[in-house]
């Protein structure tokens, strides 16, 4: 018999799922409709199919947004019956959160992804007019791609999709286990909730901007492809030009609200450590403003073209490929992940080849086209049967692409013959070397973040191949790829700084010089003069701020120059030559902003100062060099830094448990005086882990990090046992005047009392009493006087403790030596007193503000130089 | 020659430099029996936590020293010794990828690479990495 599930709401399922249908078919009937609008264009059937096209357009707009709405729906009102919102939220979740919730998954971040395509693509239907075709069809496509994702459909056994929709009991993970049988299995059931390092502001906000800018990136491109569709090679160029630079901003911004969020919530200690997931966003980012110079260069000249295609086609493309790399585990993993596995991944792969093919197909004609449609087809059949098997999935790559870049060059010298020589000194050819100093930049990032998928394609027969050779000629390069094995590299921030700093340094070079070269030609009096000025300036700056800051390597002394240098010449060229006109100034300051990002993130990062150095006595030798963690324990007082740090205890709000850290500093009184406090935090989660967030003073020439590495968090049950115990006691032998040190206090024994008051002690005629007098000094620097009492009565004795609860002590004197004068103390601790600590790491970042004006800079300047393009379009639309 | 040869050939010349350089600054996966053979050469080795073993962390004495056990793939047990603070919810996590070198026979760690449990984590919210090098982020 059937189960009926009591409390469910499976028809919001049911609604969610005809919406995704709806959202898949209105992409592909825009698909398929603009193609044919386009085939039939200037044709009588013209407007019908644009009519058809946009309907479905919007039949896929109104769907996608009903996807979101349900799923939000569900979130809101916490129906864990659907396994997603089961998975990435629970009832005790601050409502604020759901829409980190909604984007936690693989398929929430794709319907975002969709989302900004599918407003852009508005923008772009409305706009584009005579590309409005061509542009909207490749839109559509990618839609279409991208709502196939969430389907949730098996052809076959092929699963495709997954389906946000998804019943928790229908999961695979679920529908076996005996809970989920019975009725009411909803009535106590609450979500996994958040992953504690997402429930963050930061997170709120930085995916949707990174999806923005992963979506502007596909408009540049539709426009690239269109025009080679419409073999129209460089009229494209024109109306994409305001999208690139939309692109280069909001990603840009994406990226560094990435870092922000790295810096002020993660334990890492920096804003930037070539991290996988961090690179797979920053390389379309490079090659898309690389992209958007060579189309500038092409404005003036009409030079560079097919650069600019392609890195405009290359920056999507790594979008895509990174969005693979990231979500596919591939990274994560150390060898065990297969490329099989035909899941979302899977699917993004085929996206992926699709979109390096469809350029080879458009530059293609008549019998051509079609034997390579056979062949590429073939291929695709080939390489998706196996598995991606590949050599054949790079065979695909590779030649599709090589028809792509000859049937350009092709295309070009038919129409124009062939490209003309640029002039040395003009900026075009520097502008030109600048972007493809950050195409080689981005591939070294790309290829070194890459190492898991090399060992997939090294492992098999390439493997064998370097294996063969490495006996042929042993070398280290040979036998490291026949292994097959590579991880990442040891030292990940060496490996990458050794490669990007140059870049960074030539980069700087040329924005700080580019903008006073004229296009064709540039008078050299001219140049010398303005140069002359900037580059002395920057070596003035270079020499204050490298002495100051004590920079001694010489590529650092070199970067540091190369980033003056670009904020100088950039902001000459801002108040001499364009006299603060603001219309123009959008380059430069987005410059000034990038020269200002190098400065900051070699001076913050080149010169961060771990202050919380460890002082043990124990020395560990050169095999652990590392002692960055210091133990603070509760009250106590060490020096760190330029600072005294004071570790004051611990305080519970909801899931956080704070750790209160003082930073004293001496005052001219000579006394420790309180500056400011931390509260780095520990998130308890008991399903996911606990994880530790930092807390940072900000300055504004520095910041002081302090994070807490280690602490024992204990359930209240624990800690009450723990304020009751005591721990083994200690004996010392004393004579007056010795001092003994407890956990927390200071204990001096300073003076021997035998008169013994009779009422409060207890003692009787006869007795021998003594009181050994204490002196606690705590290192809160609280003075008490305690005094335990030894007794002789007749022929036995006894003892009278004294406890000294504020600061968890207790004080025996349970024998004296009369020969040697010397006392026998034993004191116990209560067990809080050694459990209360917390390993903590302190670092000051000095100059980070620099970094973060200049990203401001960089997005205004961005932003900026889209506006002016923008309304220049317009203005020139309505004169016409 | 024309300029654009120039430069294409320049950029070919540093492309061929970072690929090599790439290969051979990356370090290796191994097991322990390979990472013994050779001691004081850089290895990722992955493997499982054995729990029933002690997990040392006295801070009192040092703060960035801990030391566990691991299981590599071949089921080969070495004591690890991490030179850093014991990352948080270490017990839980089911199997870790070390970095380091043997020395004796032990494993000198200076980063681990923890696998958290929860199976649905997806990318980067499943792994945490815990570095003790001071130069390892910018």
């Amino acid at each position: 018999m059937d189960i009926v599930y009591q409390g469910e709401h499976t028809g919001w399922g049911t609604l969610g799922n005809l919406f995704t249908v709806l959202s898949f078919s209105g992409a592909l009937l825009a698909a398929v409709a603009y193609t044919f609008a386009h085939r039939y264009r200037a044709t009588s059937e013209e407007g019908s199919w644009k009519k058809i096209a946009r309907t479905g357009y919007y039949l896929h707009s109104v769907s996608v947004l009903g996807i979101i709405g349900v799923l939000f729906y569900l979130l809101f009102n916490h129906y864990f019956e659907f396994h997603y919102v089961w998975q990435h939220s629970n009832t005790a979740m601050p409502m604020q959160y759901i829409l980190s919730c909604f984007w936690e998954g693989q398929e929430g971040s794709f319907l975002l992804w969709t989302f900004w395509n599918m407003v852009l693509g508005h923008i772009l239907m409305r706009s584009a007019r005579e590309w409005e075709f061509t542009t909207m069809a490749i839109v559509a496509v990618v839609q279409a791609f991208l709502a196939s994702m969430l389907l949730g459909v098996y052809i076959g056994d092929v699963h495709i999709g997954s389906n946000p929709f998804l019943l928790l009991r229908e999961h695979p993970d679920f529908r076996d286990l005996p809970f989920v049988q019975q009725a009411d299995y909803l009535k106590n059931l609450d979500g996994r909730g958040l992953n504690p390092l997402l429930q963050n502001w930061w997170m709120t906000i930085h995916p949707p901007t990174l999806f923005l800018g992963f979506s502007a990136t596909l408009f540049p491109f539709a426009y690239a492809v269109a025009g080679i569709w419409r073999a129209e090679l460089r009229s494209w160029i024109k109306p994409a030009l305001p999208w690139t630079f939309f692109g280069i901003s909001i990603l840009g911004t994406g990226i560094l609200m990435g870092g922000a969020w790295a810096y002020e919530a993660l334990s890492f200690g920096g804003f930037w450590a070539w991290d996988p997931v961090e690179n797979a966003s920053l390389v379309p980012w490079l090659t898309l403003v690389a992209g958007g110079h060579v189309m500038l260069v092409n404005q003036r000249n009409g030079q560079s073209l097919i650069t600019a295609i392609f890195l405009i086609f290359i920056s999507f493309i790594l979008i895509l490929y990174s969005t693979f790399l990231t979500r596919s585990g591939i990274l994560g993993e150390s060898s065990v992940h297969a490329f099989t596995d035909l899941g979302m991944s899977g699917q993004l792969l085929i996206y992926l080849l699709f979109f390096v093919w469809l350029p080879s197909a458009f530059v293609l004609r008549n019998k051509a086209l079609i034997i390579w449609l056979a062949i590429s087809g073939s291929l695709l059949v080939i390489s998706l049967s196996s598995g991606f098997m590949k050599l054949v999935t790079f065979a695909f790559l590779a030649v599709s692409l090589y028809i792509m870049l000859n049937g350009l060059r092709k295309m070009l010298t038919a129409v124009e013959g062939p490209e003309q020589e640029e002039n040395i000194s003009s900026r075009e050819f520097w502008m030109f070397v600048g972007a493809l100093v950050l195409l080689i930049s981005a591939f070294q990032i790309t290829f070194s973040t890459s190492t898991p998928v090399i060992n997939k394609f090294l492992a098999g027969n390439l493997a064998s191949l370097f294996s063969w050779l490495n006996d042929l000629i042993p070398n280290e390069l040979f036998a490291k790829l026949s292994e097959a094995k590579l991880a990442p590299q040891q030292d990940v921030i060496k490996h990458y700084n050794a490669w990007q700093i140059p870049f960074a340094i030539v980069t700087g070079l040329l924005m700080g010089s580019g903008q006073f070269l004229r296009y064709k030609q540039t008078p050299r009096a001219e140049l010398i003069r303005r140069l002359g000025v900037v580059t002395a300036v920057s070596l003035i700056l270079t020499g204050i701020c490298g002495a100051l800051l004590e920079i001694k390597e010489i590529m650092l002394v070199m970067l540091l120059f190369a980033s003056f240098f670009a904020v100088a010449g950039n902001a000459q060229f801002l108040f001499t030559v364009l006299k603060g006109k603001l219309p123009k100034a959008g380059p430069s300051i987005a410059h000034i902003g990038f020269g200002l990002i190098l400065l900051g993130a070699l001076i913050s990062a080149g010169k961060k100062q771990f202050i919380s150095r460890n002082v043990s006595p124990f020395d560990l030798g050169k095999d652990f060099p590392n002692n960055e963690n210091i133990l603070l324990a509760r009250n106590d007082t060490v020096k760190m830094g330029d600072y005294l740090v004071s570790y004051r205890g611990d305080s519970t709000a909801g899931i956080n448990i704070y750790y209160k850290v003082d930073y004293l500093q001496t005052g001219e009184d000579g006394k420790p005086k309180k500056v400011f406090s931390l509260n780095p935090f520990i998130q308890t989660n008991p399903r996911m882990g606990n994880v530790a967030e930092p807390a940072t003073k900000h300055y504004l020439h520095k910041d002081i990090f302090t994070h807490v590495t280690y602490a024992k968090v204990e359930t209240p049950e624990e800690k009450r046992k723990a304020e009751s115990g005591w721990q083994e006691p200690t004996d010392h032998e004393l004579r007056v005047g010795d001092t003994v040190f407890t956990s927390n206090a200071m204990v001096i024994l300073t003076g021997i009392n035998k008169n013994i008051d009779a009422a409060r002690y207890g003692t009787q005629q006869g007795d021998i009493a003594v009181g050994a007098e204490l002196k606690v000094l705590g290192v809160d620097n609280e003075a008490s006087m305690v005094m335990p009492v030894y007794m002789i009565r007749g022929f036995s004795t006894a003892t009278v403790d004294t406890v000294l609860e504020r600061k968890g002590l207790a004080f025996s004197l349970w024998k004296i030596d009369p020969e040697k004068e010397r006392f026998h103390i034993r004191i116990r601790e209560k067990t809080s007193n050694a459990a209360d600590f917390i390993i903590l790491k302190a670092i000051i970042f000095p100059g980070i503000n620099i970094l973060w004006l200049g990203c401001v800079l960089m997005g205004i300047g961005t932003g900026m130089a889209v506006w002016v393009r923008v309304r220049q379009q317009y203005r020139k639309r309505a004169e016409a | 020659m024309k300029k654009g040869h120039i430069v294409a050939i320049v950029i070919i010349a540093v492309a061929i430099g970072m690929i090599i350089s790439t290969f051979l600054d990356s370090s290796t996966y191994a097991t322990f029996e390979e990472a013994m053979e050779q001691p004081g050469k850089e290895f990722h080795v992955s493997g499982k936590l054995n729990l029933q073993k002690d997990m040392v962390y006295n801070p009192e004495q040092n703060a960035n020293l801990f030391s566990f056990y691991l299981v590599d793939s071949e089921g080969l047990e070495k004591k690890v010794m991490f030179n850093g603070s014991k990352p948080q919810d270490f017990e839980r996590s089911e199997s870790v990828v070390i970095t380091g070198k043997m020395k004796g026979d032990a494993f000198l760690a200076d980063k681990i690479l923890m696998k958290c449990p929860s199976k649905y984590n997806d990318g980067k919210e499943g792994l945490k990495e815990f570095k003790s090098d001071p130069s390892a982020s910018l």
